[in-house]
């Protein structure tokens, strides 16, 4: 049904569904996760891919397809299994050329606000409520014991403006990895020798900032640190950070956008860096994709988001884990 | 030194120059590279709840603490009162100490109490636990509705709402952290 309502969606806004396989020789080598390598094919190695990005770019690159979207299995394998992580699990995706990162959070906004619309009519659901205010029609959905009022607009703020309103911390300073290790020791956090600006990052946002993310109304946060780019471009007026979101409904982390990078050299800089990360990780390594690193080249200026389907039921089904949504959870089956 | 890898449940920890418990442990893999580990830790002195992150192979210090069993004896309503079966010591905690699980200790019955250099800090709480029903209303047949409860009181005071089939003298099992009706034991 929520499915149903998501094809629906993206069929009135003109979207083409596309098929992507899920075996390929050279996937995604972001280090973020481990991956699945299966038995080889045709004597080359292969994997089960992490996300349809490569390939739902590859189409969009042909420039036959302004718009896109995809609903099918991706494959992460995490180190330990964790209330909000299967390894296989659902995702959507969806590609707009002459796009940015705004026009997505515009998507997002308009898809969670179609999806509430047709349950509401299909079923009497207890966990969604509506009221009337200034002749405004507001949809509240109640999720583990919060009514968020998920009517657009959404709050947006960007990640400088909450490190600065939860953590008291200058992001613009704190970029600066000798910087950013005197702030987190002032506030006593370990920091050693080898500690990555990434980890002193990640744990200031996940003990400071996403604790205190307000929970009665989605919220978009935006303009991540060029470190943290992914695939994303770089802000023209402020190459220090990256055009990436993402949005949070309830305290969970649902979708992950970007404008897209659309530079061929920039990405295969990116990519060679991620596997020289593999390698000193003892993760897995491989070639990258370089016929994705072309595609990437001949991309017209575009932007695209991944947003858990899993999650979005956890949501809607106001369930306090990802086991919970999942016939078989990898937690029973393994 | 421990690391973030000795981490578990149950695992004291001096945390910030007071001990601490740890109630809960996740995973969590935010970026490239970077791993974490989003524990609840509960202060074994106030009995606060906290929510902290270490960076995987962050060092943690471990608590010299030991457990030692103790019988309840009585409390005072300020204080509970508990006393070493082999050596008669006694020894008490404030109420505040035993958070929600003064509602679930019951005279005469053993106890894991954790010490800090022989001080006693904190009672370890079991998750849940087998009381006995004191009290039930009787249900009326023909007047249930699905989910319907009804309250009961057991042998240590303690009211809680069950399902409508409990009656008095049946054993039932207790969540001590929610003080929820689990099952019939």
């Amino acid at each position: 049904m929520l499915i149903n309502s998501i094809r629906n969606f993206f069929e009135k806004e003109d979207f083409l569904e596309v098929e992507t396989p899920l075996l390929v020789p050279n996937p995604d080598p972001s280090p973020y996760n481990e991956l699945f390598e299966t038995t080889k094919i045709c004597g080359k190695r292969a994997f089960l891919t992490p996300s349809p990005e490569f390939l739902m770019k590859k189409l969009i690159a042909t420039k036959k397809f302004p718009k896109i979207f995809q609903i099918c299995k991706a494959f992460r394998n995490p180190q330990e299994l964790d209330p909000l992580h299967n390894p296989e699990f659902t995702i959507l995706e969806w590609y707009r050329i002459n796009a940015t990162y705004i026009d997505l959070m515009l998507d997002c906004e308009n898809l969670i606000s179609f999806i509430v619309e047709k349950l509401k009519q299909k079923f009497q659901i207890s966990n969604f409520k509506f009221q009337i205010k200034k002749s405004k029609l507001k949809n509240f959905i109640n999720y583990q014991n919060t009514w968020i009022d998920i009517t657009p607009p959404w709050q947006r703020i960007t990640l400088k403006e909450a490190f600065y309103k939860f953590a008291n911390i200058n992001l613009d300073e704190f970029l600066n990895l000798k910087k950013a290790k005197e702030i987190a020791k002032k506030k006593g956090y370990q920091v050693e020798k080898n500690t990555t600006w990434e980890q002193i990052y990640h744990q200031i946002f996940l003990n400071e900032i996403e604790p205190n993310l307000p929970k009665e109304k989605p919220i978009i946060l935006y303009d991540y640190p060029s470190q943290l780019a992914a695939l994303s471009k770089l802000k023209e007026k402020d190459k220090r950070y990256a055009e990436r979101f993402e949005f949070y409904i309830g305290g969970l982390e649902l979708g992950n956008g970007y404008s897209e990078l659309n530079n061929a050299a920039e990405q295969e800089k990116r990519l060679k860096a991620d596997i020289q990360l593999r390698k000193k990780m003892g993760m897995l390594v491989f070639d990258y994709d370089k016929d994705f690193v072309k595609a990437v080249g001949k991309m017209p200026k575009c932007a695209g988001i991944a947003v858990g389907i899993d999650r979005l039921i956890m949501l809607f089904s106001n369930a306090k884990t990802i086991q919970e949504v999942i016939s078989f959870p990898a937690t029973k089956i393994f | 030194m421990a690391t973030t890898a000795d981490l578990k449940k149950g695992l004291c920890i001096i945390f910030k120059g007071e001990p601490h418990v740890v109630v809960d442990k996740t995973f969590v893999s935010p970026g490239k590279g970077s791993a974490f580990f989003r524990t609840k830790l509960k202060n074994l002195k106030t009995g606060a709840v906290l929510e902290f992150t270490f960076k995987s192979g962050e060092k943690i210090e471990e608590a010299p603490l030991l457990t030692k069993e103790f019988q309840y004896l009585y409390n005072d309503g300020q204080n509970y009162f508990f006393m070493n079966p082999r050596t008669y010591e006694q020894i008490s905690l404030p109420a505040d100490d035993l958070g929600n699980f003064k509602n679930f200790v019951k005279e005469g019955d053993t106890y894991q109490i954790y010490t800090l250099e022989d001080q006693p800090v904190s009672i370890r709480a079991p998750q849940k636990v087998k009381l006995k029903v004191i009290e039930a209303e009787k249900s009326v047949k023909g007047n249930t509705v699905t989910g319907a409860t009804k309250p009961v009181k057991v042998e240590t005071g303690y009211v809680l709402q069950t399902p409508l089939f409990i009656k008095e003298g049946d054993l039932i099992i207790i969540n001590t952290e929610t003080g929820e009706y689990v099952e019939r034991a």
